[in-house]
């Protein structure tokens, strides 16, 4: 009788065990990372760790027991996670939101908290916690306005204090997509296919123009112009000042980034199914140029520099052209993918992987990496 | 594979059922009526083969041997064996849609959170997932009409563990999953087969999966999606209402602790 109750404690634990094993609750997306010219602050994972550019190892911080890395934060939890590309100020913060997965019986009336820490001791200047939902797309600062965008739909806007300066509700979805600005306008994409702008300083609402689809990737502001791309893959061109649709190009598969520009030239990869497409696109009539066929999917958002453009593709592909389309230089990692868009940092291109031993990648602009990236325990 | 034969083809189910509807918590549980019909056979077979083991295990033939060959193991397994060929029973026909609906459970639970996808990785693959030809079915099973998905149900987020807030109280209320710890013990309780004694195994183990099940249940749907719940309950009320339409629903087990006793009068046992 005994082994008949171990026996079926067992089976339900078992069953247990195969239903939180077989995806759980718990969000997971791709890294994210900024740079500072010295640093770079990269969200994976329970950390955000701060990394130097000159040599790929962590920032050290003085403790009473000794140096340790500089993380966010300090001990790992396993129940956080961070996934969207940290935001730094003028004054030394480090603007990032997390993701709960946790959801204890004593939840509190918000789990997942939007937080300022110090760049260089660590610290939590202030944090938020109005806001519902995970934190998953990257904050803007603009001078002295912080503005992030939340998972309960409403983009907050904060002074370098973190007091609150305005929200606006846009979306009745999670926001996924980080704001960009003009200086005068601030412009988020939603998953509602909308691209809506707002006043910078009072979070008053502009206008809004519906696209065909969800806007995954935040849009390319240059020349008064919105560049944005939508899942069924419709590259728009739409006029900062009013929302007024320029030209749209189809494009094929579904675009998750956001566009690259480079003089009188858009460069933006797709998703076609599980392959991909790198394209040229001119930036006056939405012609495509050029395109390239890759063998995986391009999620990541291209990185253009004054020679050449570069892109990582799902498989973990790295491709880089010059501007006139011809390959430059290319590398490939054994495992892992790429989602994240890749990040200039100094004379370096920094490449951050899911599912790969490295947490980062830096290589110089011909092609030769440099260091790569494992935390230390 | 498990994607490619399970869940799948249950979120492009799910999906369409949506487009339909227009409302997710109403797609979980249309999906989860239309998972009951199609799995009532082998349910209504699971239902029968207990029947008979039951009644198998309350014959005199069957007690005699427990008593004769008690201290010889292998023997009463042979015996045991034997009276299972003549009365055609197998001891695992009762196992056996139980365990057939442990991988719908597990598919559906991943295409419902695939499905309402809380993250742009989780989305990819949702994306991935879509048939193409769903759209030809109808418009709103289409890319754009479907994405976002609507996670909102009354009061909750399906894609979130689900709490009531009272500005009153310092922590959140998981009512969702109070009702499906209640559901699941109510449907345990209308749903168990009585026994001859409650001291025999079957009776406890009738007695503990009355409790382990609800517990386990709730821990789900206090940690998981609030999808998972809905499903959990939705699955709950048509299981009852599936028993109670086979004529197996004894209203009376409510109001009795620990496992029903059979209402048959106890066999006697012959001793030698």
């Amino acid at each position: 009788m005994k082994f008949n109750r171990v026996l079926l404690f067992m089976l339900i634990a078992i069953l247990g065990l195969l239903l939180s094993a077989c995806g759980t609750a718990p969000a997971t997306n791709w890294p994210g990372m900024t740079t500072d010219g010295a640093n770079v602050y990269l969200a994976s994972g329970s950390h955000v760790y701060v990394v130097q550019l000159s040599d790929g190892r962590e920032i050290a911080t003085q403790t009473t027991e000794g140096p340790i890395p500089l993380r966010f934060p300090t001990k790992a939890d396993a129940s956080v996670s961070f996934f969207a590309a940290p935001a730094l100020t003028a004054d030394g913060q480090v603007i990032v939101g997390n993701a709960v997965h946790s959801s204890s019986l004593m939840v509190a009336k918000s789990n997942s908290l939007l937080y300022s820490f110090d760049q260089t001791a660590g610290n939590v200047r202030w944090s938020f916690g109005e806001a519902k939902g995970t934190w998953m797309a990257s904050a803007l600062v603009n001078g002295d306005t912080i503005y992030a965008p939340a998972g309960d739909g409403k983009l907050y806007a904060f002074d370098l204090k973190g007091q609150k300066r305005w929200e606006s509700a846009v979306s009745e979805h999670a926001l996924w997509s980080a704001p960009v600005t003009d200086g005068k306008q601030v412009f988020i994409a939603t998953l509602e296919h909308e691209i809506i702008a707002l006043d910078a300083q009072t979070g008053a609402q502009k206008w809004k123009t519906d696209l065909d689809n969800a806007v995954l990737g935040a849009p390319a502001v240059a020349g008064g112009t919105l560049y944005v791309g939508t899942l069924s893959g419709n590259l728009y061109a739409l006029d900062s000042a009013g929302g007024k649709q320029k030209w749209v190009a189809a494009l094929q598969g579904s675009i998750w980034g956001t566009p690259a520009i480079s003089g009188e030239t858009l460069y933006i990869g797709t998703a076609v199914a599980k392959a991909g497409k790198f394209y040229a696109v001119n930036i006056t009539n939405g012609k495509p140029i050029q395109s390239r066929d890759e063998a995986s999917a391009i999620i990541a958002s291209p990185l253009v520099l004054p020679d050449q453009v570069v892109y990582a593709t799902e498989a973990g592909h790295i491709q880089s052209l010059n501007l006139d389309g011809t390959p430059k230089w290319q590398a490939d990692l054994e495992k892992g993918q790429f989602y994240t868009a890749p990040s200039l940092a100094g004379d370096l291109i920094l490449f951050a992987p899911m599912q790969s031993e490295f947490l980062l990648l830096a290589y110089d602009q011909n092609g030769a990496q440099k260091w790569t990236f494992v935390p230390g325990k | 594979m498990w994607d490619l034969l399970i869940v799948n083809p249950f979120t492009n189910i799910l999906l369409l059922i949506y487009a339909f509807v227009g409302n997710f918590g109403v797609s979980i549980i249309l999906f989860t009526i239309l998972i009951r019909l199609v799995t009532h056979p082998i349910m209504a077979q699971q239902i029968k083969s207990s029947a008979a083991m039951q009644e198998l295990m309350q014959s005199d033939e069957w007690k005699k041997i427990q008593e004769k060959y008690k201290s010889d193991k292998e023997k009463l397994a042979q015996e045991q064996m034997r009276i299972y060929n003549e009365r055609g029973v197998s001891p695992f026909s009762s196992c056996l849609p139980t365990l057939i609906q442990f991988p719908i459970l597990i598919g559906f639970y991943q295409s419902i959170v695939r499905a309402i996808s809380a993250s742009p990785l989780q989305l990819l693959a949702v994306v991935r997932s879509i048939y193409p030809g769903l759209e030809n079915i109808t418009p709103a099973a289409s890319l754009s009409a479907l994405i976002p998905i609507q996670s909102k149900f009354l009061w909750m987020d399906l894609g979130q563990p689900e709490r009531v807030i009272l500005s009153i109280l310092p922590f959140g209320i998981p009512v969702l999953a109070i009702i499906v710890g209640l559901t699941t013990f109510v449907q345990t309780k209308l749903t168990m087969t009585p026994s001859a004694s409650p001291n025999d195994q079957s009776a406890q183990m009738n007695s503990m999966m009355g409790i382990y099940m609800p517990l386990l249940l709730f821990y789900f749907s206090l940690n998981f999606a609030s999808g998972l719940a809905v499903y959990f309950i939705a699955s709950n009320l048509v299981g009852i209402l599936q028993y109670a339409a086979l004529g197996k629903v004894n209203w009376k087990n409510l109001f009795v602790f620990g496992s029903p006793k059979s209402e048959k009068p106890k066999a006697k046992i012959i001793k030698r």
